[in-house]
Parts: structure tokens; C-alpha cells; sequence
């Protein structure tokens, strides 16, 4: 094994997970900073960012394959099930 | 003599009645602004019916979604005890979703009164037709299982173009207490007047 | 949600579809849609990664806030409204972006 695929390996995975831990410090500190939005929310006229999320239905929902091209989608966003807050 | 003694008390009386008119002069119209010919009032450009007279008074319902309720308290009330009260509504999105009838008076039932922790009896479904128009009334009893509470109500659901509203009365007892009958003739008279005098939001969209 | 329950056959005529989002898992979510009689999705988003894309997750808050998203087909977000949903705003919306769809 080389030196590179020994990095790659041993060390390049956490690296990943370094950088990916220093970002989400960075979007919680700046969202601290700022009470009620974060770098990371978008706005009205940008590009939805990308998801799948598991539903109620038992199944996934991928935007790209469920919804892109095809549907308008409405989004509610809402506290909890079985709660009246 | 004999006929100013005859006539004394009622004199005495029409005195009596003169002295107080003031006190008993008729309360301004709550619903003056709002007042259509006839007796009816325009309520947000939307609906024209003939109000229930007081004590019945409108609630508010700090909601925006052109409802709307009225209130009254009975004589039976204990003050510090449950209150008697009947409280009559029209709901232009009342709980539920189903555009059909039955299945909303069921689907309306599982949430209406919530809260107060009802338990309904089987509800009693009756079609019926109210000024030439297809509409369902149901008749419910209810008891709050603790404090044995009990609760009449009577819903009308009704189209409004392709969707279902409803009308609805509930009358609150202390368990001993007698229902109203002049409450349900008053929510009878409300929902009979009840026109709409302009296509909903719905049927313009 | 019953609102939206309410307006489906309007979400259909307008090609949109709609979904709730919480931070419930799925399992809660399933039980929850099927007591209220819910036949579209809602998403389990524990994470919250969702309420921090669409602002309707505030720091501290183990929750979302009540947020209305609308996305058109094409991918852009065109609506973003704190608060109970605007039934009859939403509604003016995705007539709107319909007829965009279809043309003049």
C-alpha cells in the first residue's frame, strides 16, 4: 500500500469528518450570532437545496425524483405530532 | 270616591311604569351597523341571516377565517360552578375535510369539543332540505365522563359551492339541569335566515 | 394540516403536491396522519437540517416553528411565510405558478 492510499484510508476519512465538523460549528456559531436565521437558510427566488427524507407513509421522499420537474410542492413546517402548540 | 279608589291602583301603577322607563329603554341594536331591511344583517359582505335576539351576543372569535359565533348564558347559572351556557356557530371550514356530508359529520365529531372532553352518544343523522337545499342535521348527546357535564348539540352541515359548512349549537348542564328548547328553535331560526349573498373564495379561485 | 387535507382536490388542480415536516420519527408521523386521517406525507426530518434550509428552526428551540415553503416544479423556492399557513394565500400562489405552467 502507498502512501497515498494509506492516507486516504487511515487518515482522509477523518479529515472529511474534521471539515465537515468545523462547518456545522461554523453554521451553529454564525446561527447563534444571528437568533433566527442561519447562513445555510435560503430565501425566496433560490434553488430549493436537494433532500430525502423518510415519511409518515413508510417510504422515502427523494425532491429530485419526487418532485423536480413534475410537482409544485408545498412544505408545512410544524412543531410535533399530537401536540396543539 | 268609590271609582277614583278602583281606579287608584292602576294609576299608582302607570306611575310606577312611567318612573322606570327610563331604566328599561331598549338596549342600542349590537347589530345596528351591520342592519339590512327586513331585520337581517350583512356580515362581511359575505352572509345575510336574522341574528337571535339578546341575551345572545356575538363572540369573539379573533380568527380570520369568516366565522362566526354567538353566546349566551342561561338563568340556571351557579355562580363558581360550571356556568349553563349555549353557544351557536357558523363554521365556513368546520373540522373536518370530506366534501360529502356523512363522512365529515363523522370526521367533524372526532374533534368538535375536544377539549372539553366529551363523550359523545351515537349521533343521529338526518338528511334534510333547508330553504330548497340538500343538508344533514345531527343530533348528539354528550357527557364530560368526570364531572358528568352534560351537552346537547345540533349540527347542520350545508354546501357552500363544492365545499361543506356547518352551522352548530351546543348547550352546557350541570347534570340535573334541563335543556333548552327555546335555544335549539332560536339556532333553527338562525340557520332557516342564513344566506349567502356572494360566491365563496373557493368558487372564485 | 387539516387545512391542507382540506384543499387537496385544489392542490391537484394546480399540479402541486404537499407535505407536512416535523421532527418526529416516522413511526410517530404514521400514527399521528392515520388518527387524523391525513392521505399526503409529512416528513420526519430529526435531524432539522430542513428547518435550518427553510427557517423554521430557531437556535434553542428542540422544535420547528410553524412555516409555510412553497417550491415550484422548476426547483426555486418562491414562498417562505412564519406562522399558521395562509390557506387562501397559498392557494392564490400555486394558481399563479400554474398558469405559468400551462402558458397564456
Amino acid at each position: 500500500m502507498n502512501k497515498r492510499h494509506a492516507d486516504a484510508i487511515s487518515f482522509g476519512a477523518p479529515r472529511a469528518m474534521l471539515l465537515a465538523a468545523a462547518l456545522l460549528l461554523a453554521a451553529v456559531g454564525s446561527a447563534v450570532a444571528d437568533q433566527t436565521r442561519s447562513d445555510l437558510t435560503r430565501q425566496v427566488g433560490e434553488s430549493t437545496p436537494l433532500f430525502t427524507v423518510a415519511t409518515s407513509q413508510g417510504t422515502l421522499a427523494d425532491y429530485n425524483r419526487d418532485y423536480y420537474g413534475q410537482y409544485h410542492l408545498v412544505l408545512t413546517f410544524f412543531p410535533a405530532a399530537f401536540t396543539p402548540i | 270616591m268609590n271609582c277614583l279608589l278602583r281606579w287608584l291602583p292602576l294609576l299608582l301603577a302607570g306611575l310606577l311604569v312611567a318612573a322606570c322607563a327610563p331604566a328599561i329603554a331598549p338596549q342600542p341594536d349590537p347589530w345596528q351597523t351591520m342592519r339590512q331591511s327586513g331585520g337581517s344583517v350583512l356580515w362581511l359582505g359575505e352572509y345575510r341571516f336574522v341574528p337571535p335576539p339578546p341575551p345572545w351576543q356575538e363572540l369573539d372569535l379573533n380568527e380570520n377565517d369568516l366565522s362566526l359565533a354567538l353566546y349566551r348564558s342561561c338563568d340556571m347559572a351557579e355562580p363558581g360552578k360550571f356556568p349553563c351556557e349555549s353557544t351557536m356557530a357558523y363554521a365556513e371550514e368546520p373540522f373536518g375535510y370530506s366534501r360529502e356530508f356523512e363522512p365529515r359529520a363523522h370526521e367533524f365529531l372526532k374533534r368538535y369539543l375536544w377539549a372539553s372532553r366529551v363523550r359523545f352518544s351515537t349521533p343521529e343523522l338526518t338528511p334534510i332540505v333547508i330553504d330548497g337545499r340538500q343538508a344533514l342535521l345531527v343530533q348528539v348527546a354528550g357527557e364530560e365522563p368526570v364531572k358528568h357535564h352534560r351537552l346537547q348539540a345540533r349540527i347542520v352541515f350545508m354546501h357552500r359551492g363544492e365545499r361543506v359548512v356547518a352551522f352548530f349549537i351546543n348547550q352546557w348542564r350541570a347534570d340535573g339541569l334541563p335543556f333548552s328548547t327555546a335555544d335549539f328553535a332560536e339556532f333553527d331560526r338562525f340557520v332557516a335566515s342564513f344566506r349567502f349573498v356572494k360566491p365563496s373564495f373557493y368558487e372564485n379561485l | 394540516m387539516e387545512g391542507h387535507q382540506r384543499n387537496l382536490y385544489l392542490y391537484d388542480r394546480f399540479n402541486a403536491r404537499v407535505a407536512g415536516v416535523s421532527r418526529d420519527d416516522a413511526e410517530t408521523l404514521h400514527h399521528w396522519t392515520k388518527e387524523l386521517g391525513l392521505t399526503f406525507p409529512v416528513f420526519s426530518n430529526p435531524v432539522g437540517h430542513l428547518g435550518i434550509w427553510f427557517d423554521a428552526l430557531e437556535v434553542g428551540s428542540p422544535m420547528f416553528s410553524r412555516n409555510t415553503v412553497v417550491i415550484d416544479k422548476w426547483g426555486t423556492i418562491r414562498y417562505m411565510q412564519r406562522g399558521s399557513p395562509d390557506y387562501r394565500e397559498i392557494l392564490r400562489l400555486l394558481k399563479q405558478l400554474h398558469a405559468e405552467e400551462v402558458g397564456p
